[in-house]
C-alpha cells in the first residue's frame, strides 16, 4: 500500500509540475507579454500599459477578429446542421452497425490534419477531382476558382472539425430516454414541437461543447486558412503567428491571444450554466 | 355518445418484434368509465398493449379503435389518451408547472386558463405549491403525482398507467393504489393499468385481464379470477392454490365424481367429462381445513361441522408463520404436499399444529375448482 500511496502522490505532483511549467506558467507570461511593449533591441519592453488592448480596437486589427469569429461562426453552424442529424441517426442505429458508423468518423483522425488538408487542396485546386468531374459530367465548361477562397476555408474547416460535433452530440443523444419524446408525443406534440421542446432542451450539454469544440479552434486553426485561403490571413489564429513570426510584435500577438482565452472562458461559462439548468453533472 | 359502446377495441391484433410475436390475436373491449387491469408477468406483451393504444406502436395485424374510431394508423399525438409512464418520463429540463402545463400548451391554450388547470390538476394530486419546484428534485411519491397531474390535465378518454407504483415502497404502494381508485370512480375517466402485481390487479379494478405469452389467458371481475380460474396458468399467476391430480368416475349435472388421492367424492363442476378423464382439483390454502384426526376422535360436536367422508388423511411436516394467520403444510397419505392457511383462535395465539401430527383435510363442496388435465 505504501509504493501505492508514493505511486499515486508521484502521479499528482507530476501532473500538477507538468501543468504548471507547460500550461500556467506560458500562460501568464502571455498575459504579462500583453501590458508590455516592443521596442527594435527587445521582443518585449517591460512598459506597461493597456496600449495593446487598445490598438486591436482599431478599426482594422476588429476587422480581423469579427471576420475570424463570423468565419468560425458559419462553420459552427455548418457542422452543426450537418452533426445533429447523423448523431441522431447513429445514437438510433443498432450497435453492432453504429460502432462501425463510429469508427468511420474517428479514421480520419489517425491522419495528421496538415496532412488531410493539404489533400482538400488536390481535390479543389483548378485541375483537381471536383473540377474534373464537373466538366466530365458537363455541369460547367471551365474550372471554378475554389482554392483560395473563404468558401475553401469554410469547407477545410468544416471537414477537419466535424467529428468534433458529431461525438458530443452522439452522447447527448444516446444519453436521451427516448420515453421523453413520447412523453411528448402522448400530451399532444407534433414530432416537431417534440424536438424543439424536449430533444433539443435535453441536448444543450453537448450542443454547447460541440459548438464549443468546433467554434474555438475555428478561429485559430491558422494553417487551414494557410492552405486553402492563401495568402489572406482570414483567421485571429494566422493575425497571432504573423504577430509572433513576422511582424515580431509579440505583445500584441499575446493580446489577441488573450483576447481568444478570455472568448473561450466566456463559452465555457455559458456551458456550465447551461447543464446546471438540467441539474446534471457537465460532461466534457 | 354511445354509452355502450367499447371506448377501446383492440380486434385481433398481432405485433411482431424482429421475428417473436409480442402479441398473438388479441381481441380486447374495453368499457367506458371502468379500471382494467392487465395483469402478467414480463415479456407477456401486456406493456404492447399500452403502447398499442397509446399510438406508440402500430400492430402488425389486426385493428385498434378509440370510441368506434379505428385509430390504427393515427399518430399519438392525435389520441385522446394519455399516459403515465413507468419511470414517470417528467421533463427534467422544466418545473412541476412547466411539465403539467405541457399538453394544454400543445394545445395553445390562453395562459390564464392553463394557469388555473395546472393549479386544479396539482390540488387534484395535493401538490398546491409546488409549482416551481424542478422535478428531479421531488421524491418518487411526488413525481408520480406530477405525472398523474400531467397527463389528466388534459382530459383524456382514457388514462393509462404503464407499471406506475412499481419504483415506490412499500407503504407509499398501498397508499396510492387507493388514491388512483378514489381518483378514477371522482372522475369516471377509464382507466387501463399494467402490473405484474395481481394483489395491485385486484385492489383496484372492477376488470382484470391475465396474460401470458402475447395471448390474453382470463378476462373477468377480481372475483371470478380468483375464484374460477380457467386454466392452470391463471390459477397459479393469482395467488397460492393446491393442485391435485385426480380421475373422473362419473359425471352427473353440474357435478362429477372423482377419485383424488384415495378420495372418492362428488365435486362441483361447469365442464362436462367422460368416465376415466383425467382432471386437476384446485384448491385455495385458505378454503382448507385441517383438524387432528385426535380431535376428531375425542370430540363429536366437531364431527358434525368436518366432513369427515370428504376429507384426506395426512402428517404436518411444517407450520409457517404469516403474523395474522400461519401456513400448515401437510403431506398427504399418497406423497402430494398441500398447504393450508390457517387463522389464529380467538383464544388460543400459538399455532395449533406440531410437525408430526395426524390431521385431515377437508373443506366445503363448490369451493373446489376441477379443470381438465394438462401437461
Amino acid at each position: 500500500m505504501k509504493t501505492n500511496g508514493f505511486f499515486k502522490q508521484a502521479v499528482i505532483i507530476g501532473s500538477i509540475a507538468w501543468m504548471a511549467l507547460f500550461a500556467f506558467i506560458p500562460n501568464i507570461l502571455v498575459g504579462l507579454a500583453s501590458f508590455c511593449s516592443t521596442s527594435a533591441q527587445n521582443f518585449i519592453e517591460p512598459v506597461w500599459g493597456f496600449h495593446n488592448y487598445g490598438q486591436l480596437m482599431d478599426q482594422a486589427h476588429l476587422d480581423i477578429l469579427l471576420s475570424s469569429l463570423r468565419l468560425s461562426g458559419l462553420v459552427t453552424l455548418i457542422c452543426l446542421v450537418v452533426a445533429y442529424p447523423f448523431a441522431a441517426i447513429l445514437a438510433r442505429t443498432r450497435k453492432d452497425k453504429r460502432n462501425t458508423l463510429l469508427l468511420l468518423v474517428i479514421i480520419p483522425f489517425w491522419t495528421n490534419s496538415l496532412v488531410r488538408t493539404y489533400a482538400m487542396t488536390a481535390m479543389l485546386n483548378s485541375s483537381g477531382i471536383v473540377n474534373n468531374l464537373l466538366i466530365f459530367l458537363g455541369i460547367i465548361s471551365e474550372p471554378l476558382a475554389m482554392m483560395y477562397t473563404p468558401g475553401a476555408v469554410v469547407l477545410g474547416l468544416v471537414y477537419t472539425l466535424l467529428p468534433f460535433m458529431i461525438l458530443p452530440l452522439y452522447a447527448a443523444l444516446e444519453r436521451l430516454d427516448r420515453r421523453y419524446l413520447e412523453a411528448a408525443r402522448d400530451l399532444g406534440a407534433s414530432p416537431w414541437k417534440a424536438f424543439w421542446r424536449v430533444v433539443v432542451p435535453l441536448t444543450m450539454p453537448g450542443i454547447v461543447s460541440g459548438c464549443m469544440l468546433v467554434f474555438l479552434p475555428g478561429i485559430g486553426m491558422f494553417y487551414v486558412s494557410d492552405v486553402l485561403g492563401g495568402a489572406r490571413a482570414m483567421l485571429l489564429g494566422n493575425f497571432i503567428r504573423d504577430q509572433f513570426l513576422s511582424t515580431r510584435n509579440w505583445p500584441l500577438g499575446a493580446a489577441a491571444s488573450v483576447t481568444l482565452t478570455a472568448l473561450m472562458g466566456i463559452m465555457l461559462l455559458l456551458y456550465w450554466h447551461s447543464t446546471r439548468r438540467l441539474g446534471q453533472d457537465s460532461a466534457l | 355518445m354511445n354509452d355502450s359502446l367499447p371506448v377501446i377495441q383492440l380486434h385481433t391484433v398481432s405485433k411482431v418484434y424482429d421475428g417473436q410475436w409480442a402479441l398473438r390475436d388479441v381481441s380486447l373491449n374495453v368499457r367506458r368509465g371502468e379500471f382494467l387491469t392487465i395483469l402478467g408477468p414480463s415479456g407477456c406483451g401486456k406493456t404492447t398493449i399500452l403502447r398499442l393504444i397509446a399510438g406508440f406502436e402500430t400492430p402488425s395485424a389486426g385493428t385498434v379503435s378509440i370510441d368506434g374510431h379505428d385509430v390504427t394508423a393515427l399518430a399519438p399525438e392525435h389520441r385522446n389518451i394519455n399516459t403515465v409512464f413507468q419511470s414517470y418520463a417528467l421533463f427534467p429540463h422544466m418545473n412541476v408547472f412547466e411539465n403539467v402545463a405541457f399538453g394544454l400548451r400543445m394545445k395553445q391554450r390562453p395562459k390564464e386558463e392553463i394557469r388555473r388547470e395546472v393549479s386544479e390538476a396539482l390540488r387534484m394530486v395535493q401538490l398546491e405549491g409546488f409549482e416551481n419546484r424542478m422535478v428531479t428534485k421531488l421524491s418518487g411519491g411526488q413525481q408520480q403525482r406530477v405525472a398523474i397531474a400531467r397527463a389528466l390535465i388534459n382530459r383524456p378518454l382514457v388514462l393509462l398507467l404503464d407499471e406506475p407504483l412499481s419504483a415506490l415502497d412499500y407503504r407509499l404502494r398501498k397508499q396510492m393504489q387507493l388514491d388512483l381508485k378514489h381518483l378514477q370512480r371522482k372522475l369516471g375517466i377509464t382507466f387501463i393499468l399494467v402490473t405484474h402485481d395481481q394483489e395491485e390487479a385486484f385492489s383496484m379494478s372492477d376488470r382484470v385481464v391475465v396474460m401470458n405469452n402475447g395471448q390474453i389467458e382470463q378476462m373477468g371481475t377480481p372475483t371470478s379470477i380468483y375464484e374460477e380460474p380457467q386454466n392452470l396458468y391463471v390459477a397459479r399467476f393469482v395467488g397460492e392454490i393446491n393442485i391435485l391430480e385426480a380421475k373422473v368416475v362419473e359425471q352427473s349435472e353440474g357435478r362429477a365424481r372423482v377419485q383424488v388421492q384415495g378420495l372418492d367424492a362428488f365435486m362441483r363442476t361447469k365442464h362436462v367429462f367422460a368416465p376415466g378423464d383425467k382432471v386437476h382439483i384446485l384448491l385455495r390454502p385458505e378454503d382448507l381445513r385441517v383438524e387432528t384426526l385426535k380431535d376428531l376422535a375425542e370430540d363429536p360436536d366437531l364431527e358434525d361441522t368436518f366432513s369427515r367422508e370428504r376429507s384426506l388423511t395426512g402428517t404436518v411436516e411444517e407450520t409457517i408463520y404469516k403474523g395474522a394467520t400461519y401456513d400448515v403444510a401437510v403431506r398427504l397419505d399418497q406423497g402430494t404436499l398441500v398447504m393450508a392457511t390457517e387463522f389464529f383462535n380467538e383464544d388460543d395465539e400459538t399455532v395449533y399444529f406440531r410437525a408430526g401430527d395426524r390431521v385431515a383435510v377437508s373443506w366445503v363442496e363448490g369451493w373446489e375448482v376441477v379443470l381438465p388435465y394438462e401437461n
